[in-house]
């Protein structure tokens, strides 16, 4: 699949770019990932304010760390994803020692690795990837996943052949479950 | 037998009929049932539906300011920032260099992009007193990244530095994307999309004098708005 492997090496370009310090692939990083990130955060953390907090902590904290991400290896996106998750738990625990009573987030907080935290990262970079793909690619995976719609109908209301509807739905299938591996592996 | 491809491993998590071999072969094999799990967790994360939001430009603005208190030595340039604070010493240099670059290498507009990019907006950039054109503004994307590439005469004026900023239509939110190196009549500054849908159309160049503060000077040169 050709557009994958661009996608492949324009992140390993950017990793090194990165890596490097060059000012504008923490840019272009943050273009890619800023709403992932926060998006989490706010999953997390169920304020804003906080949310923007982390988000802003995240990207300040990567680029500083940029020399400990390894060449050739994991995805940018799936460190980002790995520093906000650990932010947020750090918030959480600051909170509750402020004491502002987070009995329940503390429950989920029991970390980073808890199953709680991991569905809803799914959930998050699922989505996230799920708009990466674009239309109709995504709008048909929309319909027959979320909102439960044959394959046969989808291909009536969009006016598309069957075997296209098909195609779409297993090769966006394919491609989102390696984008959730990349960034949660 | 091997395994079957992907496509079969999709139809059999989306619930598709497959052929009998092929899913017999999955049943009994333990590489290809861990392959079903995977997609099938995907199918369950997408079935869900998660909303996203997209953080405030205030985010990407903090992150500029706090990368960009790091010294140079620890840390290069943070985004659309010249990689060093300019001394005395090099604006004298760069002055020479401005005088050098004058108005008509702004006809050459074309030999600056890069030659994938794709030019989403320009704008005039005019003096605020006379309206005087001085030089072009463009958003440009390359590569899926959007720029701002700024085209100026430059201005032979040790009086100290230039600097490029966006600010918001609503003309109170500004954000700075870096300096302008005199004797530079050409440079581009990575820009989130998000600067741009959220009002951050007014390309505004100043002079700073300078005394390491972060403001606008409130001494602008030249403004444009740009046309998206």
């Amino acid at each position: 699949m050709p557009p994958d492997q661009d996608c492949e090496e324009s992140e390993a370009e950017l990793v090194s770019r990165f890596r490097e310090g060059d000012p504008s692939a923490l840019a272009a990083a943050y273009a890619r990932w800023g709403r992932l990130v926060h998006s989490l955060a706010l999953r997390y953390l169920g304020n804003y304010h906080d949310a923007q907090d982390v988000t802003q902590q995240v990207f300040v904290s990567a680029w500083r760390s940029r020399h400990t991400l390894r060449e050739g290896t994991g995805s940018l996106g799936g460190w980002l994803v790995t520093i906000a998750r650990r932010r947020c738990a750090d918030a959480l625990a600051v909170r509750t020692r402020q004491g502002r009573s987070a009995a329940v987030e503390v429950e989920s907080l029991a970390g980073v690795g808890s199953a709680v935290s991991d569905d809803v990262t799914d959930r998050i970079v699922v989505a996230h990837a799920l708009d990466a793909l674009g239309d109709p690619r995504a709008t048909i995976i929309r319909l027959v996943v979320i909102d439960g719609h044959t394959h046969e109908a989808v291909a009536e209301r969009l006016d598309l052949p069957l075997g296209t509807v098909k195609s779409h739905v297993r090769r966006g299938l394919l491609q989102l479950r390696k984008d959730l591996e990349e960034v949660t592996s | 037998m091997s395994h079957p491809g992907d496509d079969v491993l999709a139809d059999l998590a989306l619930g598709q009929p497959v052929d009998d071999v092929s899913s017999s072969h999955v049943d009994g094999c333990d590489e290809c049932g861990r392959d079903l799990a995977a997609l099938r967790r995907t199918l369950a994360a997408v079935a869900e539906g998660e909303g996203l939001h997209a953080p405030g430009p205030q985010v990407w603005n903090a992150i500029v300011a706090a990368t960009s208190s790091e010294a140079p030595a620890a840390a290069p340039a943070p985004p659309g920032r010249s990689a060093r604070r300019f001394s005395l010493g090099s604006l004298a240099v760069a002055t020479t260099l401005g005088a050098l670059v004058g108005v008509g290498a702004i006809a050459a507009v074309n030999q600056w992009r890069a030659p994938d990019a794709e030019v989403v907006a320009s704008a005039n950039l005019a003096t605020l007193d006379t309206g005087a054109t001085r030089g072009v503004a463009e958003v440009e994307r390359v590569r899926g990244q959007l720029e701002v590439r700024i085209m100026v005469s430059s201005d032979p004026d040790p009086g100290g530095y230039l600097e490029v900023w966006l600010i918001n239509r609503d003309l109170e939110r500004m954000v700075s994307l870096g300096v302008l190196p005199q004797g530079t009549s050409n440079r581009s500054y990575p820009v989130p999309q998000s600067l741009l849908d959220e009002g951050y159309v007014i390309v505004d160049i100043s002079r700073e004098p300078l005394d390491d503060q972060p403001a606008h000077s409130g001494d602008s040169i030249v403004r444009g708005t740009l046309a998206i």
